[in-house]
């Protein structure tokens, strides 16, 4: 059956309108083949000056100083900054747990293959639109994108591309994977990490509803291959305030244990829990420097994006005046 | 008789277990239909967490609430079937018991198997108060007047006990419906009261109290009464109906001269036997002891007491005590006065021939003749005179006193003075009538026409105390006497009593007592003057004037007699005076306050001297009704019309009825019970939803 794909759904005009003055700049220096607008640390093919150094003996004598030779006798290195392609991966959580929705939407609207079978937003499909709201982002900076999708393994990949067409796979692979399984955030990362030789920024998109040992080792190697990422959590308005009643069976959309429990009794403890657990997460994002974002999935995407954007512009043009 | 005691039971018991089915469906709904609403949630690690952390609290929570709940239905089905307390032999439900015990003058009497009626009054109470539990209410109240709270409502059931025993006879009239009456009311939604009379149930203890039943049961609530039984012995009693110091016709000539004159009377036995009645002064000292030698079938006996040898001016009359000691005994006084100290308000005028002689000569000389020394006062000269100077005051030209004079007059009165006024013979109109009715609160003025008119004192003249010295003499005396000009007294008789009565049956003289004073008023149709009247030139002139004053006299002497258990009444010239006992036994000393109303109830009977602010004395008899003290039976019949007023009533030897048998008075729970149950459903209501945002319901796309 032929899913009909709305793009609109998933980038919705004022989505874009509050993302459009930034642009996507990674923090860390990443590699990049074409021309992009990020900073490469490959000072070969330099275009633009940068500095000198001290020349070491055993280097290369390549970018050598000739004219600063000749007038001091001196030897340093020109180092060249270079405008380079940024590689942006984006991981996609479409396990159970982000079938889970509780704000209804109108007939007709489209959506993920979660959003059509329980006529509500989920989880997955405010994921879906962040997804390819960065997307476009990115390749509209000439940037290229990949997206990755996963559960307990990868359910549908996009490789990296800058083409014209990368956006629509994109869109296309949301709206048709299914959703289901548990989440295994590391081994997803695993996958990603031994296909690309170069450094990327990764946005991975998860409720991290889960122990965070298995991200927080995705995470290490994510980090020790000098990739940077930026982790965002999104959670269900019902799962934030808890606002149920009445004795209830809650059971675990990825298989757990069900819990059976008045929901006013309860509602005090998992508030208290559920900032504990996204405490934690803060603290795993920022042991490895990584960034991270909280988005309800009852509210617009463009306010986070645009603050995280804003704030890593900040950053960027910070470290390049330093 | 084992003691019934209160348990719980209902009004409508179908109520009460419907209420408990109802308390009991939330139990059963929550075991049986606790089936939980399935909820598909994304990751329950948090709340497994979360229920971890909180197992044991949620648990009691919701046995918290469910007992919150299961409560609040409980209580308001509960309180809604209308809870009372009846009386059972088990269970030792709280009670709530006000005795209301007769230390009147009837409890007094000396029963036949020793003690008295308040003795047997005391040990009814005591076994009642015996018969409470811990924590149960006791109250005592005292029904001798004025009736008061001798305990107010209190657990401590020995305080009570020693309270109800330390209770001794009292010489004033019994006042139960006011002893009754503060019993606190009971409302509807509260437990009934015991309430215990106990009495002897003598004429004398019911005596003018059934008026006061009706307004007593409106307000009394629900209450239980129960009674001691009546007394049902007759008692041999002697009693003195009266004792009064009287005049004799030797008085003119020997102003000392005065009887005593003491009447007793028998109830019970009528053998033939032997009394003594003993006079004794305020200083204890017997000053004649009378033999009394009843015979058999007599029921009723005066004797005569000369009093000539004394001028101490008031005596305590008594004879040996027997089964109501409290009317074996009275107080009298007299007027110590020798010589009474008249007065005449008037003026002589030219008197050189008969016709010309004035009114206030011709009282003059008919007082002068009885041997009284009158002082001519001028009119004008009254209001500067002192109070104090006269006993009796005849007043000869009334329309030269003016306001002030009527004033001072109107304290004289309210002394206990004498006061005879006539028309002034030297006017056709009499406006001084305005005057006087202002001053003296008496109508004199619709008095005030003048009419000429031929005719007579009336043949057959009314039989009154102020001539009764003249008996039937007086008829003779006034049918000569005849009038041509008269003030109209009609309008007067039917609040004064007609001393003297013309041949029309028009008032003569008569004579207006005010409740509020002491004093004698008086008031002639006609002065003893010839343009009106021949009565100056008649055999009747001289007697009437005489006794007039003398009468009036002793009248208002006699009025000096107070009732104990009452405020008394002593005039204007009492006022910052003190009201001392004859005998420290009688009670502590009254302040009389600035309207010459003692400051307190008089305690009991017997001599009181008034001592006034001037140093001036005078004796008072404080009195105790002896129909207040009559011991006579009452059966239970007689005291139907209180039971029937008071609706609920129970002998004391009568087994209390268990509930079915009671009024069904619904206990104080009634609306506390529902108020609890409302006041759960308050606290569960918040506790049930806190932390619960209020749902908000979104839409994308909407």
């Amino acid at each position: 059956m032929t899913v009909p794909l709305r793009a609109e759904a998933y980038l919705a005009p004022e989505t874009l309108a509050q993302l459009a003055p930034f642009e996507l700049r990674a923090r860390m220096l990443v590699e990049g083949l074409g021309s992009g607008m990020h900073a490469s640390p490959r000072q070969g093919q330099a275009v633009e000056f940068s500095e000198h150094r001290p020349y070491t003996p055993g280097e290369s004598l390549r970018n050598l100083d000739w004219k600063v030779f000749g007038r001091s006798d001196k030897l340093y290195l020109k180092r060249y900054e270079q405008e380079t392609n940024l590689d942006v991966l984006i991981l996609t959580d479409a396990s159970s747990s982000m079938r889970f929705g509780s704000l209804g939407t109108k007939a007709g609207w489209g959506g993920t293959d979660a959003g059509r079978g329980s006529g509500t937003w989920t989880k997955f499909d405010c994921a879906a639109a962040i997804s390819v709201a960065i997307a476009h982002l990115c390749l509209e900076q000439r940037d290229r994108v990949g997206l990755e999708v996963y559960a307990d393994e990868v359910r549908a990949m996009v490789r990296r591309s800058g083409a014209k067409g990368q956006w629509r796979s994109m869109v296309q692979s949301l709206a048709t994977v299914k959703v289901g399984g548990t989440s295994r955030p590391a081994r997803a990362i695993d996958q990603v990490l031994a296909t690309t030789d170069t450094r990327a920024l990764l946005f991975i998109l998860s409720d991290f509803l889960h122990p965070l040992e298995d991200l927080q080792e995705g995470l290490a190697k994510a980090r020790f291959r000098g990739h940077d990422v930026v982790l965002v959590q999104i959670l269900d308005r019902q799962e934030i305030r808890f606002p149920l009643e009445g004795f209830r069976r809650f059971e675990d959309m990825e298989g757990g244990s069900p819990v059976d429990a008045d929901a006013e009794v309860l509602r005090e403890a998992y508030l208290q829990e559920l900032a504990r657990h996204r405490a934690d997460l803060q603290r795993v994002a920022r042991a490895h420097a990584y960034d991270i974002i909280e988005v309800d999935s009852h509210a617009s995407v463009g306010p986070p994006l645009a603050a995280l954007l804003s704030r890593r512009e900040a950053a960027w043009r910070s470290r390049r005046r330093s | 008789m084992a003691i019934p005691e209160a348990i719980l039971s209902f009004l409508h018991p179908g109520l009460a277990l419907a209420a408990v089915l109802v308390a009991a469906l939330p139990v059963v709904l929550h075991l049986l239909l606790r089936r939980p609403k399935v909820t598909a949630w994304p990751s329950t690690m948090l709340l497994q967490r979360a229920l971890d952390r909180m197992r044991r609290r949620r648990t009691l929570d919701r046995w918290l609430l469910l007992a919150l709940r299961t409560l609040a239905l409980l209580l308001i089905g509960l309180g809604m079937s209308g809870p009372f307390v009846g009386a059972s032999e088990a269970g030792p439900g709280a009670r709530r018991l006000w005795i209301v015990i007769d230390d009147g003058a009837t409890s007094a009497e000396r029963l036949p198997s020793g003690g008295t009626s308040l003795d047997r009054s005391i040990r009814e109470a005591v076994r009642r108060v015996d018969q409470l539990h811990e924590g149960d209410q006791a109250a005592v109240a005292v029904a001798g007047r004025p009736s008061r709270v001798l305990v107010q409502p209190t657990t401590d059931l020995q305080r009570v006990r020693r309270a109800v025993q330390d209770l001794v006879p009292r010489a004033v009239p019994t006042d139960l419906p006011g002893a009754m009456a503060l019993t606190p009311p009971v409302p509807e939604d509260t437990m009934p009261v015991d309430v215990l009379l106990a009495s002897g149930w003598r004429r004398g203890t019911i005596r003018g109290s059934e008026a006061a039943l009706g307004s007593l049961t409106q307000s009394m609530g629900r209450v239980r009464w129960i009674a001691t039984t009546p007394l049902e012995i007759s008692a041999d009693n002697r009693r003195l109906a009266r004792a009064q110091v009287d005049r004799t016709v030797a008085q003119s000539l020997d102003p000392r001269e005065r009887i005593l004159k003491v009447q007793v009377a028998r109830t019970g036995a009528r053998s033939a036997t032997t009394d003594a009645i003993r006079v004794a002064l305020p200083t204890g000292e017997v000053i004649n002891q009378t033999p009394l030698a009843w015979s058999a079938d007599t029921e009723e006996m005066e004797s005569v007491i000369d009093l000539r040898q004394t001028d101490a001016g008031a005596a305590t009359v008594s004879m040996p005590p027997d089964a109501q000691p409290l009317d074996d005994a009275c107080a009298v006084t007299w007027e110590p006065q020798p010589v009474p100290r008249v007065w005449l308000v008037g003026r002589s005028a030219n008197e050189e021939t008969v016709d010309r002689t004035s009114a206030t000569t011709w009282i003059l000389r008919a007082i002068e003749s009885t041997g009284l020394n009158p002082l001519v006062v001028d009119p004008a000269s009254l209001a500067l005179r002192s109070q104090g100077g006269a006993d009796a005051i005849v007043v000869g030209r009334p329309d030269l006193i003016d306001a002030a004079g009527w004033a001072w007059l109107s304290r004289f009165l309210s002394d206990g003075g004498t006061l005879l006024l006539m028309p002034a013979a030297e006017r056709a109109e009499q406006p001084w009538l305005v005057d006087a009715s202002r001053s003296l609160r008496v109508d004199l003025a619709a008095c005030g026409s003048v009419a000429d008119a031929t005719d007579q004192l009336s043949p057959r003249q009314p039989r009154t105390e102020l001539l009764s010295l003249l008996g039937a003499e007086v008829d003779q005396l006034a049918e000569p006497v005849s009038v041509s000009r008269r003030l109209d007294l009609k309008p007067l008789s039917a609040s004064g009593e007609v001393i003297l009565r013309f041949d029309d049956g028009a008032p003569a003289m008569i004579m207006l007592r005010e409740a509020s004073t002491s004093g004698t008023l008086l008031m002639m149709a006609m002065p003893p003057d010839l343009s009106w009247t021949d009565l100056p030139l008649k055999p009747l002139m001289v007697p009437l004037m005489q006794e007039t004053v003398r009468a009036g006299m002793s009248m208002s002497a006699n009025r000096r007699r107070l009732m104990v258990a009452q405020v008394a009444s002593l005039g204007p010239s009492a006022s910052g005076g003190l009201l001392i006992p004859a005998t420290s036994t009688m009670g502590p000393s009254i302040e009389i306050d600035g309207e010459g109303r003692s400051r307190s109830v008089l305690p009991s009977p017997g001599l009181w001297k008034l001592r006034k602010q001037d140093g001036s004395e005078a004796w008072y008899a404080v009195r105790l009704d002896p129909a207040d003290a009559d011991i006579g039976t009452l059966s239970r019949s007689d005291l139907l019309s209180w039971e029937q007023a008071l609706g609920e009533w129970t002998w004391s030897d009568e087994p209390v009825m268990p509930s079915d048998g009671t009024t069904r008075t619904e206990s104080p729970w009634t609306w506390s019970l529902v108020l609890i149950g409302l006041l759960c459903l308050l606290i569960e209501t918040p506790w049930s939803r806190r932390g619960s945002p209020r749902r908000t319901m979104e839409a994308v796309g909407a």
